[in-house]
This record gives structure tokens, sequence and C-alpha cells, in this order.
């Protein structure tokens, strides 16, 4: 509300609105895109349970329910309260306050079904068959075939690095 | 005859608050306090899945917003027997705790020292005198002559310019208001300052529940995790910050806020002999050894009744059995299955709103009929009266020495009888004083905390139960909380992993409720009587004690004469920041 204010003020219009009627300054981008979480989404790491090794780790909230990717936002871009924090980077899935009748679209904690069902869980074999049968076939195959190779290289190298500190304690 | 005056709306925490008081020969003779706003989060929770409720529940109030999300969880967590870590438990005790120091900082400066302080009349005041009279009460170091010059300079123009925004059309020149001009400036001052430090505060929510209002809460614990080695999660830097918030909170508390209480209430004595209720009742809360811990001596704030003012006797809070809670919906705007007239325990609650009252818009309530949306909450049959007093009293009454060491040192200091407690006076102190018992308290549950992590245990939830498959068939649960503005419970039964039913009886349930099927008065309505109001067209007082109980939000106060003519319309000053 005061950026809205503070925009009229200094630019002397009302700023552009989405198709909701919302400020695009504000509500342009998903709380995913915006996400510092997000390159732990496209490699497959995820906490599987709250205070889990995943959780502790900083990566993706999608499996205990984040709605990021439903949730058009700029909490990850402003942050809360002076820029101190917002809900994912304090452990929490956004709840996806922002999203339209939020409060029905299932449990907080289960999770978001504007992601493609089996996208995220199965193994490249059952990855493909779904894909054979999908619309836009080729995007989706390249997208979860470049998932997987980003899985594997940040794997590699978490490994290359341990192998490194090692050599730097002897 | 008597002059029936309504003040539509009052301030209340999550709604209207309408108050219809008959003076005559310059007292009250009688009072009906009415909330004309329904409430009805509890049949919007029903059918949903229990772990959900606290994000449902906690958009009860926007102000102390974590206090239903952590009742709400609570209440699950004692249906399904789940206990939290210690540091979980610690974490929400320091959110908790920057809850009491914001809300009661807010509530004293920007909801009720206006009832209190005049403004208009600081800026006759000579700034070398408010920088000695500051000076001599505190070592806040915003205390100079210039720095109170500059402010009267500023206020002077914003008079002047005719715009006054947040200072338009108070009391102000009322004969009940009696603070030299020098103490008015100063806590102006005060005012303006809380304004930018409430902001603060809350960032200890930010950073344990990633935002405030409503931070996120978790069913078993918290979601922050501890990791020292990561970015990602509480480490060394957050927790600085927090330790940070605290403190500077602290310091608020014992350099400004607990002077100016003391300084200002030595003007207003006679506010001791005014405004006091006899029962009082304190859940209990900020747990040191885990919230399902059965020794009352664990808690920060003890639990118990307090009846007829004796402070000899504690008497235990049984509340789980059936017939010692009840609420009675004989004067409520809601349909009960059974005896209209007969109570019903939370847990076998019923809301069904079925409003009777008047048309809008309407002159008076017909207080022989239903004449609110409060149900009338009864322990053991009696009417309590719950928040900052209750606990000092409770926890006065038995024998701690923290709140017996800080209440006698504050009657000696204004030099009043213990009786002065019972009061408007006793009950606006008793907030300050346990804020500086909470703000100490804030820095233990810090240093435990760490102490807990460096014994190596870092969990901060416990998620044995979170799946619903794991949980029995049927389970019913309490949530307790002493919420700032008093003791606050919510009653779950679940059923088949979905929510049954749900009850929320708020501290406003307790303190603002209509008259139960007895008869008996519920505080707001029996403090008012008998109080002496000078000027029936600016009813400041009836406002003075209202507001000592803390209600909030933004509030208009209309004046009606007995045809229900809008003789005086005053914009009360209570505006709610946050």
């Amino acid at each position: 509300m005061a950026g809205i204010i503070v925009h009229v003020v200094t630019f002397g219009k009302l700023p552009e609105l989405d198709n909701a009627g919302r400020p695009k300054a504000f509500y342009s981008k998903r709380v995913h895109d915006s996400c510092y979480r997000r390159p732990y989404f496209d490699a497959g790491l995820f906490a599987e349970n709250f205070d889990d090794e995943g959780a502790k780790k900083g990566y993706c909230l999608y499996k205990v329910g984040c709605k990021g990717p439903s949730t058009y936002n700029a909490c990850g871009n402003m942050k809360w309260n002076g820029g101190v924090s917002y809900p994912i980077q304090s452990g929490h899935g956004c709840i996806g306050c922002s999203a339209k009748d939020f409060w029905d679209a299932g449990s907080f904690y289960s999770r978001d079904q504007s992601v493609v069902d089996g996208f995220i869980e199965s193994d490249s074999d059952t990855l493909g068959k779904v894909a054979l049968g999908a619309v836009g076939v080729g995007l989706a195959a390249h997208a979860v075939a470049s998932n997987f190779a980003k899985k594997d290289d940040l794997k590699r190298r978490e490994n290359q690095g341990k192998i490194n500190e090692k050599q730097l304690e002897n | 005859m008597a002059e029936r005056i309504v003040v539509d709306p009052i301030t209340r925490i999550e709604g209207h608050l309408r108050a219809e008081v008959e003076i005559s020969d310059g007292t009250i003779q009688e009072a009906f306090l009415s909330s004309t706003m329904v409430r009805g989060l509890e049949n919007i929770v029903k059918g949903r899945n229990p772990k959900d409720v606290w994000a449902f529940v906690q958009r009860t109030c926007g102000v102390c917003t974590s206090t239903h999300a952590t009742t709400s969880v609570r209440a699950v967590e004692d249906a399904l027997g789940i206990v939290v870590p210690p540091n979980a438990e610690m974490v929400r005790n320091m959110m908790l705790g920057a809850v009491y120091l914001h809300d009661h900082v807010v509530h004293f400066y920007h909801l009720h020292a206006f009832d209190w302080v005049d403004v208009v009349n600081g800026l006759s005041a000579d700034p070398v005198k408010t920088s000695q009279l500051a000076q001599s009460i505190s070592n806040w170091p915003k205390s100079s002559p210039g720095y109170f010059s500059d402010l009267q300079k500023r206020l002077k123009k914003f008079v002047a310019s005719g715009q006054l925004g947040i200072f338009a059309n108070g009391y102000w020149g009322h004969p009940a208001m009696k603070l030299p001009p020098e103490a008015n400036l100063m806590a102006t001052a005060h005012y303006l300052e809380a304004l930018e430090w409430q902001k603060e505060i809350v960032k200890v929510h930010a950073i344990f529940g990633g935002k405030n209002p409503h931070p996120n809460y978790l069913v078993g614990g918290m979601a922050c995790s501890i990791n020292l080695d990561d970015a990602s999660g509480l480490n060394a830097e957050r927790l600085a910050h927090v330790r940070q918030l605290l403190e500077e909170g602290k310091r608020f508390v014992e350099q400004v806020y607990i002077p100016d209480i003391l300084a200002i209430a030595g003007f207003y004595k006679d506010w001791g002999a005014i405004g006091g209720f006899h029962n009082f009742m304190a859940f209990g809360d900020f747990p040191m050894e885990g919230y399902n811990n059965t020794n009352p001596a664990t808690f920060k704030f003890p639990s118990g009744v307090i009846l007829n003012k004796d402070l000899t006797k504690v008497h235990n809070l049984d509340l789980k059995d059936l017939k010692t809670v009840e609420e009675h919906v004989n004067n409520s705007w809601y349909d009960y299955s059974g005896d209209p007239k007969g109570g019903k325990h939370p847990w076998v609650g019923e809301t069904n709103i079925n409003y009777t009252g008047p048309k809008p818009p309407y002159t008076h309530l017909d207080v022989d009929q239903k004449y609110s949306f409060i149900k009338t909450p009864r322990w053991k049959g009696q009417a309590m009266e719950v928040g900052p007093l209750a606990r000092m009293l409770v926890g006065y009454a038995s024998g701690r020495e923290e709140f017996k060491e800080i209440i006698d040192a504050t009657l000696s200091k204004l030099q009043v009888p213990a009786g002065a407690l019972f009061s408007t006076l006793g009950r606006t102190a008793a907030r300050a004083l346990e804020s500086k018992l909470v703000a100490d308290w804030n820095l233990e549950f810090f240093d435990k905390l760490i102490e807990n992590i460096k014994n190596g245990d870092t969990r901060m939830a416990n998620t044995e139960k979170w799946e619903t498959s794991t949980w029995p068939k049927e389970a019913k649960g309490v949530g307790l909380v002493e919420a700032p503005r008093g003791a606050l419970s919510h009653w779950i039964v679940i059923k088949d992993g979905k929510t049954e039913n749900y009850q929320q009886v708020v501290p406003s349930t307790w303190n603002a409720s209509p008259r139960d099927p007895k008869g008996q008065r519920s505080p707001y309505e029996a403090t008012l009587l008998n109080t002496p109001v000078a000027d029936p067209e600016l009813p400041l007082e009836i406002i003075r004690t209202i507001h000592s109980f803390d209600p909030c939000i933004a509030c208009a106060v209309h004046l009606y004469d007995e045809k229900g003519e809008i003789i005086k319309t005053v914009n009360d000053i209570s505006v709610c920041t946050v």
C-alpha cells in the first residue's frame, strides 16, 4: 500500500496493474522465480520433512508444501520487516496468501498442484513414459534431462569439494 | 432521569465494541457492552486439516499476531500428545515475549496514553524544564533541552497548519487531564519514539517466523531449523540479531516505558480507586521445562484464580473438567441446542450465529434481549478478569519473589495502598511492570536456547506425528496462552484427521462479555459502574477504563442523545499502528 502511494507521489500516475488488478511492481513474478532456493528445486534437492537434513541445508521446500510455484508476490525480492527475512528464508514454505482462493486450495503442507505430476519425484524412466503421453513432449523432456544433469553436477561438485578439503587438511 | 449515552465503536482487538452507559448525578449507573461484529472463525476451520488451522485463526487479530497461532498449535499438540523440542519452546517464548513488548508499548503510547496526556497542553511546556524532568526519571539519552525544543516547534507547526493528523480531535483541554505541560511534552516525544521503536522489536518474528504480522508456526515445533554452519538456518548471525533486538526492547521498557508510567501515575492516583474488578484468572505461560510440564513452578507466569480480591489464596484452574469453563449465550446472538440458558464447555461448544438485535441503523440496543456477539464464559460459574493485572496478582499471590518485589516497590514509590492494585490505574501499571519482567525473561530464553545448542541439541521440530495416518481416530485438546491481553484458549476436537469442532475463548470474551444467566456482570460492564463522568459529551472517563483492558483498532467515538441525534463526534486518538 505504501509502495503504491510512493509510486503515485513520485511518478504522478498509478502503477501498471496485472490482470487481477494488482500493481505489477509487486505481483509480476512468482515467489518461485525470485527464490534463492530455486537452484535446489531445479537440482531436485528437497527438504522431505521439517527440520530434516534437507531443511537444515536450506533445500527447496516444495515437498513440505511451498506454494511459491503458483504464487505471484515480491516476498523474495523485498523481504519482510525492512529486509530481515521472509517465510522461505525462515524455513516455512510460502502458504500462497496472495494466490486466488488459496485457503481452499488444499492444505498448506500439500504439494503445489501447479507443478507437473511426476516432474519431481520419479526416476528418468517413469518420467520418460509420462513425457511421451504429454503435450509438449520435447520441452518437458529437455527440462527433465537438464534437471537431472544439474543434480548430478551438484553432487559431483559437492564430492569434489570434500576431496579438496581433505587434501587441504593433509 | 438517567441519561443514556452510546459510545460506538470503542476499540476492541478484533472488531467493534459498543458501550451504552447511563449517567445520573455525574456518575455511571448502568453499563451494557456489546460487540456488534461477528468473528465466526470457528465455523471457517471446521473440516480443515488441524495442521493448517493456526494460519486461519492467526488472522483473528492483526496486532498480537503470534498468540492465536501459538494457541492453535498447542491445542493440536495437546490433542495428539506431541512434545515440541526445547529449542522450539524457547523460540516460541521469545516470539511471545516480543509480542508482549510490542503490544504493551504500542498499547500504552498509541492507544491509551492520550487518555492521560494532553498533547496540545505540551505546546506551552518549557523545554529546559522538560529536559530536567526527563533526566530526573531516566537515563534515556534523548532528553536534551534542544531535543524537546525541536519537537515542540514541529508540534506547533503541526497545530498551526490546522492538520493535526494523528493528534486531531483528542480530549485536549478536558478537565480530567492533570499532567503539567512538561510531562505532556515528554510523553508526546515518547509517543513518537515508540512509533519508530515498534517496527524493530517485531523483527524477532521475521527471523524466526519469516514475517510480521502473521509469522509462520508449525505443529510439532518451529520451521526455522538450526544450522550453525550454513547461511540457510539459524546461525550465529541470525541469533546475534535476535539478541540485539531483545536487548533494545528491554532498554526501551526500562528507560522509557516504566519511568513514564510511574511519572504519569503520580498525577492520577485517584484512578487507583476507580474501575476495579474482584476475580482474576491466569492460565500461566512461558514454560521453561516444556509446555506439557505439570509443575506450575516451571512456568514464568504461574497459573491460578483469585476470588474476591483475596490474595492469600490461589485456586487451581482445573480447566479440562467439563464443568469448570462454560460459555453462555443467554445474552449473545447465538443459538444453542438443548437448554438455551445452559452453558457449554468449549469442547462441546457451538457457534450457531443468529442475530436477533435491532436492524441498523438503530439508536439503542434492547438490552432486555440478547445484545452482543460475544459469548459469556464463566469459570465455575464466576466472572473473571484476565490480562496483565490478573497475571501480576496471581504471581504476587503465588509468592513469586520477582512479582512481589516489583509490585511492592511500585506501590511504595507511588505511595498508594495495596487496594489501589484493583483499579484502572492498577491495570495500566501492571501492564508496564510485567513488560519489565518479560523483557528480562526474554534474555533468559535466549541464553537457554544457546546453552541447548552448545550441548549439541539442534532439534527444532518433532515430526513423529506429522502424517495424519499416525493419529488416533478421535482426539481433543486445548491450547492455553497468556496473550498480552489475557488468558486465551483454543479448544479442538479432531476426528478422522479433520477438525470436527473448534472454539476460541479469547481474553475479550472473558472481559467484555454480556451478563450471564444469573445476571452477573463481566469486567467491562462491572468496572464502569460508579465512575464519575465530568462531561457526558466528552466521556473520557469511560474510555480510560475500557482502554485499560487494552482494546485496539482505530475508532471514532460517536455520542448520541436519547433521541439518537449525534450530539458530538470525537475522533479518538487511539490509532492502531500495526
